[in-house]
């Protein structure tokens, strides 16, 4: 549930405006996400008297412009907006708050991945690599078959004790580059039935990983997302994050087939693709 | 060296619920190393006390596969896990 200061009005419409969300959902249990900004005491507003503060003991960083605070028994989040200067503020604000929320995500069992996230007949696959590396050109190259939903960031959350489901989340450089501002909705819940790494190559070929080489892969794209703020609340926090979204890779690389995906720049891999899909059984 | 001297590294965390066996992971460097079954038998005697014949032992009891020359095959595994900073000498 997403709530707001007066003085945080205009910031929040944006954030929701990116994230497309449209959804207005009001209950106890489901974690609040908060904006205020930084010249507000937020000891000393109802909104978090109500959520439990100060009784809860509540610890903050500092990232790109917003204050996040978080405590150790809820999943709610305030965040201080200090007020952004410039457009570019604003998205790295938007940014380091999407971050907390994956850090949250963490404790439960979820975590970011660096990649694009297509959908055909309700089943998710993602296409990962790090930046530069393909993502946003393989997913384009798909055909009709395939609906695009995100082509940077997916947040995966487990959905009972085998499964994953995806939202996308936005990408941050389009907005920041100028790009044609293609946003993504992140109420979207795709369940995850396949991974795909990508890899430049001379030849196509996509070849399935054991186990461990996926938990590897994983653990590497989860990374590239989740390393941008690990040095933020100190050294005995990193070091858990960092060993509890490796143990998140290995339980992704249990349930979710994986493959290495070689591609070349301009050959056509969806017959390909779809074959291994059918073989395992996804399609 | 002898494998009696070669204790895994304490911080490493292993993952042994994987279908093919298990997985080593280095939190410092976030590198993994894969381990078959024979290596996972290995990796659980590394403590400091076991000498390589009992290593040897151990992997001839629980593995189904054992491989050629299995004394050499161990120093060989323990020198790489060493390398890789997965263990250590104690001194």
């Amino acid at each position: 549930m997403i709530g707001n200061t007066q003085g945080c009005a205009e910031w929040t419409n944006e954030f929701c405006k990116v994230l497309e969300l449209s959804q207005s959902v009001n209950s106890a249990s489901i974690p609040k996400l908060i904006f205020t900004t930084d010249s507000e005491q937020i000891t000393e507003h109802p909104i978090f008297q109500r959520s439990g503060f100060p009784k809860l003991t509540w610890t903050n960083y500092k990232y790109f412009g917003s204050r996040i605070w978080y405590n150790n028994h809820t999943f709610d989040l305030f965040c201080q907006i200090t007020e952004p200067e410039t457009f570019d503020d604003k998205i790295y604000s938007m940014w380091a708050v999407v971050h907390a929320v994956y850090r949250r995500a963490v404790q439960i069992g979820g975590t970011p991945l660096h990649a694009a996230i297509s959908e055909q007949d309700g089943k998710g696959i993602v296409f990962a690599a790090p930046g530069g590396g393909g993502k946003s050109t393989t997913s384009k190259r798909l055909s009709e078959n395939f609906q695009l939903h995100g082509d940077d960031e997916v947040l995966v959350l487990p959905d009972d004790s085998e499964s994953f489901i995806a939202h996308p989340f936005p990408t941050w450089s389009n907005f920041l580059y100028k790009r044609p501002k293609v946003s993504w909705k992140v109420e979207k819940k795709i369940p995850l039935k396949a991974a795909f790494f990508i890899e430049k190559a001379d030849k196509e070929e996509i070849i399935p990983l054991k186990s461990h080489e996926a938990s590897a892969l994983f653990n590497q794209s989860i990374r590239q997302i989740m390393m941008r703020g690990w040095h933020l609340s100190g050294p005995d926090t990193k070091s858990r994050l960092i060993k509890e979204c490796f143990g998140i890779a290995v339980d992704l690389a249990k349930s979710i087939p994986a493959f290495k995906m070689r591609l070349t720049l301009e050959g056509s891999f969806e017959d390909t693709l779809e074959k291994v899909l059918k073989e395992k059984g996804i399609f | 060296m002898e494998v009696k001297n070669i204790k895994a590294n304490p911080e490493i965390i292993l993952r042994d619920d994987l279908e093919e066996a298990a997985v080593l992971f280095n939190p410092e460097n976030s590198k993994t190393f894969g381990l078959n079954r024979t290596g996972l038998v290995i990796w659980r005697n590394l403590d400091g006390k076991h000498s390589t014949s009992q290593i040897a032992d151990e992997v001839t009891n629980q593995c189904a596969e054992i491989p050629e020359d299995l004394e050499n095959h161990i120093k060989s595994f323990t020198d790489a896990l060493v390398e890789n900073g997965l263990a250590g000498y104690i001194l």
